[in-house]
């Protein structure tokens, strides 16, 4: 847990650095004793700062032995791990060009070895009918407005 | 007098079958989009409001209100089953709910969360009833300081909530309170830190974060280690969602202290009530301890 924290430490310390810098950069607009709309995250970036950076310096100075076990128990735990976060990251970004229907397939496709079945016929079957399912349950049945991307002109809801 | 006549005269109203009758098709649809993670109560109104059309208008109000019901306890089945809130007011129940359903016990989670729901919600509607009027009066004594306090109590409970590092707890206060910064600022109304998104000018629900925080962390754990899922074939017997002596005891605290009174304070909603409401449930999870195993499911 020592690299952990570290990390941990780390990634939130340049996070609330960032947020704070992107707080004084917004208008203050109407003057209410110089508290504008940026004042609640800049403070706040600065408590999540000063925590963070105390995490941090912790778990550099403390000796191993005062944390927890290993977070990741193996190399291929990990793996798994950043097989399952790379799909989700995958399917957002796609999310908008290519609509939900095929990031959710490719969800399906990435996640399922992990979770289910290593059988590529079963893990074809699924990415392509649980997109079908969602579509026709929420876009048709209850007439959701799905992100479709480029399905747009070729699956209509309404 | 008054009042208890028509408490009576609108008992008569609802009992009548039919009204009996759609109040149980809501609460069973309810349920069902209930646990749904990301459709809470108010969405799932709002899919089946066409389903009252033609209706009068008592018996509509009837199968909503049954509908709200059952969309509240549906979001305990996920919190309990997977560690996925179904709707923001059960997320406290993945704390206890889910360590019981690792315990294979997780039938009884369901029934203690149904009954606490129906003491709790019926304890509310008699204490709304007859403490309605002093509580408006006490409701618009709060001002901006007093909301303001009330906050900064349930931001308190943090420090009581966390059994390791309160350092990490601040952590997360902080965070999580960064986190509901996007959006329109309510004096100015300026945008801030939407970075040019339009999606982040209404904020951050508040319901995607918890499914966020406990349903990706849950799928994380389990890609960590290697899924091993049991189904247990052998039939469960309804008797044994009943809780038995020991859990009622445990139980009984939580849900008529607790749950059912918090929801009378005028200020917090229904995401901010359960938080304060956690230390008294903590007596559920010193009788019931966790043991080691962490994977199980349904029954058993």
């Amino acid at each position: 847990m020592k690299r952990a924290e570290q990390i941990l430490g780390a990634v939130l310390l340049l996070f609330a650095i960032y947020i704070g810098y992107e707080s004084t950069l917004i208008e203050t607009g109407a003057d209410f004793g110089k508290v504008g709309a940026g004042f609640m995250p800049f403070w706040l970036s600065v408590g999540l700062g000063i925590t963070s950076a105390a995490l941090l310096g912790r778990a550099v100075t403390l000796p191993l032995d005062r944390f927890d076990p290993a977070f990741f128990p193996d190399r291929a735990g990990g793996m798994r791990v950043f097989w399952v976060f790379a799909g989700y990251l995958l399917a957002v970004v796609v999310m908008k060009p290519l609509g939900m229907l095929i990031s959710l397939a490719i969800l399906m496709a990435t996640t399922m070895p992990v979770f289910g079945s290593r059988n590529w016929k079963i893990i074809a079957l699924t990415a392509i009918v649980t997109p079908v399912c969602v579509y026709v349950v929420f876009g048709l049945w209850l007439k959701v407005d799905l992100p479709m991307g480029i399905l747009e002109n070729v699956l209509s809801i309404y | 007098m008054e009042t208890l006549q028509q408490l009576i005269m609108g008992f008569q109203i609802a009992a009548t079958p039919i009204n009996l009758l759609l109040c149980f098709l809501g609460a069973l649809a309810g349920t069902i989009i209930g646990a749904l993670p990301g459709i809470g109560p108010s969405a799932g109104i709002a899919i089946l409001l066409p389903l009252t059309f033609g209706m009068n208008p008592t018996s509509a109000m009837i199968m909503m209100a049954g509908l709200y019901c059952g969309a509240m306890y549906g979001g305990t089945i996920t919190s309990v089953l997977i560690n996925v809130p179904g709707e923001s007011s059960s997320v406290m129940t993945c704390l206890d709910g889910y360590q019981m359903a690792l315990q294979g016990r997780a039938g009884k989670a369901l029934g203690i969360a149904a009954i606490g729901s129906f003491i709790a919600g019926t304890l509310s509607v008699v204490f709304l009833m007859l403490l309605s009027i002093p509580l408006v009066k006490f409701a618009l004594s709060f001002g901006p300081p007093e909301y303001f306090a009330l906050m900064l109590m349930g931001l308190c409970t943090i420090a009581g909530l966390t059994g390791g590092s309160v350092l990490k707890a601040l952590m997360g206060a902080f965070l999580g309170l960064l986190i509901s910064t996007p959006g329109m600022d309510a004096f100015s109304g300026l945008p801030r830190l939407t970075f040019g998104f339009t999606g982040l000018l209404g904020g951050v629900d508040f319901l995607v974060v918890a499914v966020g925080l406990f349903g990706i962390g849950e799928v994380l754990y389990n890609a960590e280690q290697i899924m091993k899922m049991e189904f247990v074939t052998e039939k469960i017997k309804i008797k044994e969602v009943w809780p038995n002596r020991a859990e009622w005891r445990a139980s009984a605290m939580p849900i008529t202290s607790a749950r059912g009174r918090s929801r009378e304070w005028p200020g917090p909603n229904r995401p901010t009530t359960p938080p304060p409401a956690a230390p008294w449930s903590r007596c559920s999870r010193w009788a019931f301890p966790v043991p080691e195993p962490r994977r199980s499911c349904w029954g058993r």
